[in-house]
């Protein structure tokens, strides 16, 4: 699968990924070397993975737990 | 080595080791007296739960008394670099002179007040040394710069006590700015053109202002809408540096031990691609982007969740960002051509997010300045 399909199943799923809890992100990525989707998410659980699975079902993807992605915070005296 | 072969044994030599080193390392870079009783004193950590002990050979104390008078003679001799009390090949404590490869046998005694000394060639010993010594000169990131003040050191703004990092020099309409992010530089949308910005950021100064850390001020920011149906594309912000003489001038290089002096020529973020950045905080890391096409919701703690599109994921084995690394310029390994503004990443710092430089430089009409 072409790095331009992956894209295009990005740009219409990214939505539906985004509205599952847990998931952080979404992006192209490579998986054994060969374009595929990559979702990053706090934590997997077997019930997301269903549910991604269901949502990508026609490319390859790997799921990647990043835990919670947050703006890199400054170092500051009142801490996110 | 002595006999090493009993767990007990093992973990007693292990710790007069470790006390030995760890007092020549605290002593940064002094050759010389390795007190074993650091390791096994009493008030030592490594004496906690009885382990030193209970596994104390028979002479111990005998062999440290002796090995603490004859250390002056000991460390005259050329080529000693340390002493420490370990065990002999028949379980008992011994004497261990510590050597650089250059000790004459001859010189030494056989026994010292009837214990055995043994000789190790160890080599010299060196201080480890912090991250900052290394980089040279001992200027730390985190530091005030004289004239010229590099890139990749603390920043902030002047009405707050944070601390970021500046990634670039960039120059654009006959005027040149340092580069950093929006929630560095302009408060998360809350700052206006002509604030002041800081070298070092406050929080690097114990929360004070002082008016010669004037860096320059702020002259834009790219605003970040605060929504997961967003489409932000850069957190920056820039503010404009080497106007007034009267102020430090900004520089174009790393401090030493980072990576230079990045190329003017920005590159396209690809997968696989060797990076690296140097930040206020974790300095120089190298990492490799694993991501491109990124679509994240970005938590920016009270101010909320944005989400950020057409992003770069960037992945190392060990933190590759850290806070306070904010605004660190994202630059190829090793051709040091700018692909990133660094904004945000996982709690591990394992996973960073970077806004491609393309449409930083673009939105504010400026060009990378370096080699």
């Amino acid at each position: 699968m072409t790095a331009d399909a992956i894209d295009d199943v990005l740009r219409k799923r990214t939505d539906e990924l985004l509205a599952l809890a847990g998931v952080t992100g979404t992006a192209r990525g490579l998986c054994s070397g060969a374009p595929c989707a990559k979702v990053y998410v706090v934590q997997a659980t077997p019930e997301l993975e269903r549910s991604i699975a269901g949502i990508l079902a026609s490319v390859p993807f790997e799921i990647e737990e990043t835990g919670d992605i947050r703006a890199v915070p400054r170092e500051d005296s009142k801490a996110r | 080595m002595a006999d090493v072969t009993r767990p007990g044994s093992r973990r007693l030599v292990r710790l007069l080791l470790i006390g030995a080193l760890l007092v020549a390392g605290l002593q940064a870079g002094r050759v010389g007296v390795t007190h074993a009783r650091a390791g096994v004193g009493p008030d030592s950590p490594g004496a906690s739960g009885g382990v030193a002990a209970e596994n104390a050979p028979p002479g111990l104390e005998q062999a440290i008394a002796a090995q603490e008078r004859a250390n002056p003679r000991l460390l005259s001799i050329a080529g000693v670099v340390g002493t420490a009390v370990g065990l002999a090949g028949n379980g008992g404590a011994s004497i261990l002179v510590f050597s650089d490869g250059r000790v004459n046998l001859g010189h030494l005694p056989g026994r010292i007040d009837d214990v055995p000394v043994e000789v190790q060639v160890t080599g010299r010993f060196h201080a480890m040394l912090s991250p900052e010594a290394k980089r040279g000169g001992g200027a730390s990131p985190k530091s005030r710069f004289g004239d010229p003040v590099p890139i990749g050191v603390s920043t902030g703004n002047a009405n707050e006590c944070s601390a970021g990092t500046i990634g670039a020099r960039v120059a654009g309409g006959g005027k040149h700015y340092a580069l950093s992010n929006n929630h560095v530089y302009a408060r998360e949308n809350a700052g206006s053109p002509g604030e002041i910005i800081a070298q070092p950021g406050l929080y690097d100064t114990q929360c004070s202002f002082d008016p010669a850390d004037q860096l320059g001020r702020l002259a834009a920011s790219g605003r970040i809408t605060f929504s997961t149906s967003a489409s932000n594309t850069i957190d920056a912000a820039i503010a404009e540096v080497n106007y007034d003489t009267g102020l430090r001038s900004l520089g174009t290089s790393t401090p030493p031990g980072g990576y230079g002096m990045p190329r003017t020529t920005t590159a396209t973020p690809a997968l696989d691609l060797a990076v690296q950045k140097f930040g206020r905080t974790s300095a120089l890391t190298r990492g490799t982007i694993t991501g491109v096409n990124v679509t994240v919701n970005v938590d920016y703690g009270s101010a909320g969740v944005a989400r950020f599109v057409n992003q770069v994921t960037v992945t190392s084995a060990g933190p590759f960002i850290k806070p306070g690394d904010s605004g660190s310029l994202l630059v190829t390994d090793p051709d040091r051509k700018p692909v990133g503004l660094l904004f945000a990443g996982s709690s591990s710092g394992k996973y960073a997010i970077a806004n491609p430089i393309g449409p930083v430089l673009q939105a504010f009409g400026v060009t990378i300045e370096g080699e």
